[in-house]
C-alpha cells in the first residue's frame, strides 16, 4: 500500500473510536479535489466541494454516496440500501465478501447497482504526518446490461481512516480500463486556513 | 481584493440592471431558454471549420449572466468560482467558501466587466466555442486566449444556499 505523502499542514484529531473531524474541516486531495465538512447527520457526514456539490456519505466506507446534491444545477440523486448488510463486512472472516444492492433515485428514475466488497485488513501508516490505523477495502460495482448480463462497472481499492472518518487513498478502475487515483494530502481545521492559504494549496495541486 | 464577508457595497448601480428590476423578475426568461437562444443565434454549422468562435453581443451576454448564478473554472489557476450577477449591478462571488462583493457592467461591444473590492474593472469578451462558453483575452499576438470556462448558468442567486 502506498504511503500517503504529506505537506506541512497538520490537524489535532480526537482519538475516540467513532471519531470524525469537526464540522468546518477542509480536506484536500492529490487530484485537486477539495471538500469541506458542512454537517454531521444521523445517516452520515455531509461534505461540500468548491463547486457547491454536496455529498452525504455513510460512516461505513463501503456504502456508496447516500445523497448527491448540486446546489448550482439543482441536480439531486439519492441512493438507498435495497438488499444485503454492508455493516457485516468487518465481522466476516478476512477476505469474505459482502454482497448488497443499492437503488439510485434520480429524476424519478430508479437504477439498481450491485456491490461486492471485501475487508482486506488493517494497516498502520502515516497519514497527515501521524501514524494512523487504517482499514483496507476492495469493492466492485456491477449492473445488469440490457441483455441481462451482469457487468462490472468499476473496481475500487481504498484505505479508510476511522479516526478521520474519510477515505485517505483510493484507486478506481473502470470497465474500460481507465484508472483514477487520489490521496488525502492535507486537512485544515475549521478556521485554520484563510482564503489565501487555501487557494495557494489548491492552486499548487491543480496547476500541475 | 478583499476576500471577506464585510466588503463594502459598490456605489455604482447600472441603469440596465435597474430597468430589469423595475420590470419585475417574472419577466426574466428561464436560463435554459436564454442559453438555447444564445446558442442558436451563434450556430456555426454552416461556417468553415477555420472560422473563429463568435464573440457574444451585449444582448446575448445579458441573457446569459444577469440575474443568474454562474459557475466558472479558471483555466490558468484551476480555481472554481460561483458568481451571482444581481440585476442591480452588484456581483457576489464565492471561491473556496469565501465570498466577496463586486460590481459588473456590460459594454456595447458585448464585453463583460467585473471588479471586486478596490480593483478596477476588467472587461473581456465572451465567446462560444464547440457548445461551450469562455471568457477570452487577447494574447501578445492579438489572438484570443481562453481564460475562463463557464460550466453552468442557473436562475437566481444560488449562493444563498451556500455554507
Amino acid at each position: 500500500m502506498r504511503h500517503v505523502v504529506l505537506f506541512t499542514f497538520f490537524i489535532a484529531i480526537s482519538t475516540a473510536a467513532s471519531a470524525t473531524v469537526p464540522v468546518g474541516t477542509i480536506a484536500l486531495y492529490s487530484d485537486g479535489r477539495v471538500e469541506k465538512l458542512i454537517a454531521t447527520e444521523e445517516e452520515g457526514l455531509r461534505w461540500e466541494d468548491d463547486r457547491m456539490r454536496q455529498f452525504l456519505r455513510s460512516r461505513n466506507p463501503v456504502m456508496p454516496v447516500l445523497e448527491s446534491r448540486q446546489l448550482v444545477t439543482g441536480n439531486v440523486y439519492f441512493q438507498e440500501l435495497e438488499r444485503g448488510d454492508p455493516e457485516q463486512i468487518k465481522q466476516l472472516p478476512l477476505g469474505t465478501p459482502v454482497h448488497f444492492s443499492v437503488i439510485r433515485h434520480r429524476d424519478g428514475e430508479r437504477k439498481r447497482r450491485f456491490w461486492k466488497c471485501e475487508f482486506l485488513g488493517s494497516v498502520r501508516e502515516e497519514v497527515l504526518g501521524e501514524p494512523r490505523d487504517l482499514e483496507r477495502y476492495q469493492c466492485k460495482q456491477s449492473s445488469f446490461t440490457r441483455k441481462l448480463w451482469l457487468r462490472i462497472r468499476d473496481t475500487r481499492e481504498f484505505t479508510f481512516s476511522p479516526e478521520l472518518g474519510v477515505i485517505v487513498s483510493m484507486e478506481r478502475k473502470t470497465a474500460k480500463g481507465k484508472t483514477r487515483a487520489r490521496q488525502l494530502v492535507a486537512m485544515f481545521e475549521p478556521g485554520e486556513a484563510d482564503y489565501k492559504t487555501l487557494s495557494r494549496a489548491v492552486r499548487k495541486i491543480r496547476e500541475k | 481584493m478583499n476576500w471577506s464577508n464585510e466588503v463594502k457595497l459598490p456605489k455604482l448601480l447600472m441603469a440596465f440592471g435597474a430597468a430589469i428590476l423595475v420590470s419585475g423578475c417574472s419577466s426574466v426568461p428561464s436560463v435554459t431558454d436564454s442559453i438555447t437562444e444564445v446558442k442558436e443565434s451563434l450556430a456555426t454549422d454552416s461556417l468553415p471549420f477555420f472560422q473563429e468562435p463568435k464573440k457574444l453581443t451585449e444582448e446575448q451576454v445579458t441573457k446569459l449572466f444577469i440575474g443568474n448564478t454562474v459557475e466558472s473554472h479558471n483555466l490558468n489557476t484551476g480555481l472554481n468560482s460561483i458568481t451571482y450577477y444581481h440585476p442591480n449591478g452588484q456581483a457576489v462571488q464565492q471561491r473556496l467558501w469565501s465570498q466577496r462583493l463586486g460590481k459588473w457592467a456590460i459594454e456595447d461591444d458585448g464585453k463583460i466587466c467585473l471588479a471586486f473590492g478596490d480593483r478596477s474593472m476588467k472587461c473581456r469578451h465572451i465567446i462560444k466555442d464547440d457548445d461551450r462558453f469562455f471568457k477570452v483575452r487577447p494574447d501578445a499576438d492579438g489572438n484570443l486566449q481562453k481564460i475562463v470556462r463557464y460550466r453552468y448558468f442557473a436562475i437566481g442567486n444560488r449562493l444563498q444556499d451556500s455554507h
